[in-house]
């Protein structure tokens, strides 16, 4: 196993338009991209072309940006690239995949009432959410996190976490049901 | 606003949140190098809001850790000499990536007994059949017996409404299971995305191999065939990837994940009188297959029966088969549905276990209505004639 470079020092080069941060970044964190890619987009091509575009978006963002963390700059940026192309892909037709799964079961998330006028200002909703999962206990957070942002299968996370099936399906029902009320409570309008 | 704008704000989530769930595709000494990186940055943030990359800082520091190490190192190297003689072993840095453990120890704590419950179905002419339950409770525990009898009717001539919308919402089913009615499945040519039958020999006819080819969650099945025309499907439950029936009293099921990573498991079950049971215990899966519809697609290729659904709760039992379609992809239990009844195409909504769904196209789908059905059902065909589809349809 080759070694990787520490993430300051691939930013470095990405600040000093070094093209070794390319090849860097992708040896570090290349199949942490495509893994995400590939739980979301399920589709070998597809997972491959976010994960370039990653780089790209990477490499055309920083400078100026400059990522805290790189790992979850690089994963939010190849999210993002992967529900784009899913749902483009799925525009037309959707599927009964586990990634349509997730977007199922965040819709028992989704505050029932609508009355409420509050006008949306972008990243309210974002940061209540972490808000929210800061105050769960660390298994439970993780236990989101890796379903629905990391788009992370069921049978995955009984294996990462040493639950029975029905238990983590359990668990995020019961994390979803809190989210909603949560959200609910903090008059987020989705 | 709806579920793609949760999902995506749930993707502005603060970084700290994401990098700790962060396991997949970093190895550990990767995701600490992270973490540290992260520490080192909120530092630097707090003194000066701005991270420094000038490298002079960062060489002060690597000094401090060289020498730091060295020390470390002769240390270490002093310590195994003095050691040695009681073979005291250094452990080895863990710097193996975490994706996909799959091993059996990794799994050891799944639950693997699969909830199976079996229901003969006798086949009483070809538009008529019976399934019993045996396994179902009266009110005070005790096994009832509860047969029903399934009733298919021949499709209708279309009436000419276009797109006419059918939005299934009555359906409750608390008690539904799968039923597959599968006689000969050869010549398995495409894998559909989903579940995929790659194997059947149909020499050894209690032999079945699913695999899926996409999802971890997977539903599999056993398999039962009887030459006299009494044929029973059994569903098993899932966590595994191919199934193998031999028909010995064991049950072999091997998981195969994404990854490519393999494993398995056996259980026991009991088969007698073209009977298969599995134990009954596996109550976490009953929980879940509640108010679900296990849906199954039909591959090109195949040439399958099946008995799907039945409404529990008023005791009506619908019945879909599927012919030996090539030309698409399709699955049989429409719980929502969209046709143009003009061409006979449309969409319908399946949904699974776990609580999967997911719209699916069909050229060819048929509207026809079933005796003291409270809903419509759309099912997809192809043959030509009704006669035709008997025939194909119904195991001889």
């Amino acid at each position: 196993m080759g070694s990787t470079m520490e993430d300051k020092k691939i930013i470095d080069l990405f600040l000093k338009r070094d093209e070794k941060a390319i090849s860097e970044t992708s040896n570090k964190y290349g199949m942490y991209c495509k893994t995400i890619a590939n739980n979301i987009t399920r589709n070998e091509q597809d997972t491959q072309e976010c994960v370039n575009d990653t780089y790209f978006k990477a490499w055309n963002s920083i400078p100026p940006q400059i990522p805290n963390i790189l790992s979850a700059y690089l994963g939010r940026i190849t999210r993002n690239l992967a529900i784009s192309k899913y749902r483009y892909n799925n525009m037309a037709k959707r599927g009964g995949d586990d990634i349509t799964l997730v977007f199922d079961e965040l819709d028992e998330c989704i505050p029932s009432y609508s009355t409420v006028e509050k006008e949306y200002e972008a990243g309210i909703a974002a940061k209540a959410i972490s808000l929210f999962l800061e105050n769960l206990d660390k298994e439970s957070r993780m236990v989101f996190v890796r379903r629905y942002w990391y788009a992370d299968s069921i049978i995955q996370l009984t294996k990462e976490f040493n639950m029975s099936e029905s238990k983590v399906k359990s668990l995020l029902f019961r994390l979803r049901n809190k989210l909603k009320d949560y959200l609910e409570k903090e008059e987020i309008i989705l | 606003m709806s579920r793609d704008r949760l999902f995506d704000e749930i993707g502005n989530i603060d970084d700290k949140i994401i990098n700790e769930s962060a396991k997949i595709g970093i190895s550990k000494k990767e995701k600490e190098t992270a973490n540290k990186s992260n520490e080192t940055n909120k530092k630097e943030d707090g003194e000066e809001n701005v991270i420094s990359f000038d490298g002079r800082a960062d060489k002060t520091f690597r000094d401090i850790i060289l020498v730091a190490a060295s020390i470390i190192i002769i240390l270490g190297i002093i310590f195994a000499i003095k050691n040695i003689n009681n073979d005291k072993k250094i452990p080895a840095d863990d710097i193996e990536s975490t994706i996909a453990p799959t091993t059996k120890s990794d799994r050891k704590s799944q639950s693997n007994s699969p909830y199976i419950t079996y229901y003969p179905i006798n086949i009483i002419n070809e538009y008529t059949s019976e399934i019993s339950f045996a396994n179902d409770l009266d009110n005070d525990g005790n096994e009832e017996k509860v047969n029903y009898r399934i009733k298919y009717t021949e499709p209708e001539n279309s009436a000419s409404e276009d797109n006419l919308v059918l939005e299934e919402s009555i359906f409750k089913i608390n008690d539904v299971d799968y039923y597959e009615f599968a006689n000969s499945i050869l010549n398995i040519e495409e894998l559909v995305k989903g579940i995929s039958v790659i194997e059947f020999d149909d020499s050894n006819l209690n032999k079945l191999i699913i695999i899926d080819s996409e999802h971890d969650d997977i539903s599999s099945i056993v398999y039962s065939y009887d030459k006299s025309g009494l044929t029973y499907m059994f569903m098993s439950g899932k966590d595994f990837a191919q199934t193998e029936f031999d028909g010995t009293g064991k049950f072999a099921a091997n998981y195969s994940t994404p990854y490519g990573n393999t494993d398995s498991d056996k259980f026991d079950f009991s088969y007698s009188d073209n009977k298969i049971c599995f134990d009954n215990t596996y109550e976490e899966n009953l929980e879940m297959m509640e108010d679900t519809i296990i849906p199954y697609k039909i591959y090109k290729g195949m040439e399958v029966k099946f008995f799907t659904s039945f409404l529990a709760n008023n005791k009506t039992l619908s019945l879909k088969q599927e012919p030996n379609d090539t030309s698409t992809d399709i699955s049989f239990e429409a719980r929502e549905a969209r046709i143009d009844k003009a061409n006979g195409k449309g969409w319908y909504r399946i949904t699974g276990i776990d609580g999967m769904s997911g719209w699916f196209y069909s050229e060819n789908m048929i509207e026809y209505e079933e005796e003291n059905m409270i809903n419509t059902y759309i099912a997809p065909q192809d043959a030509a004639s009704s006669e035709e589809y008997n025939e194909q349809f119904w195991y001889k």
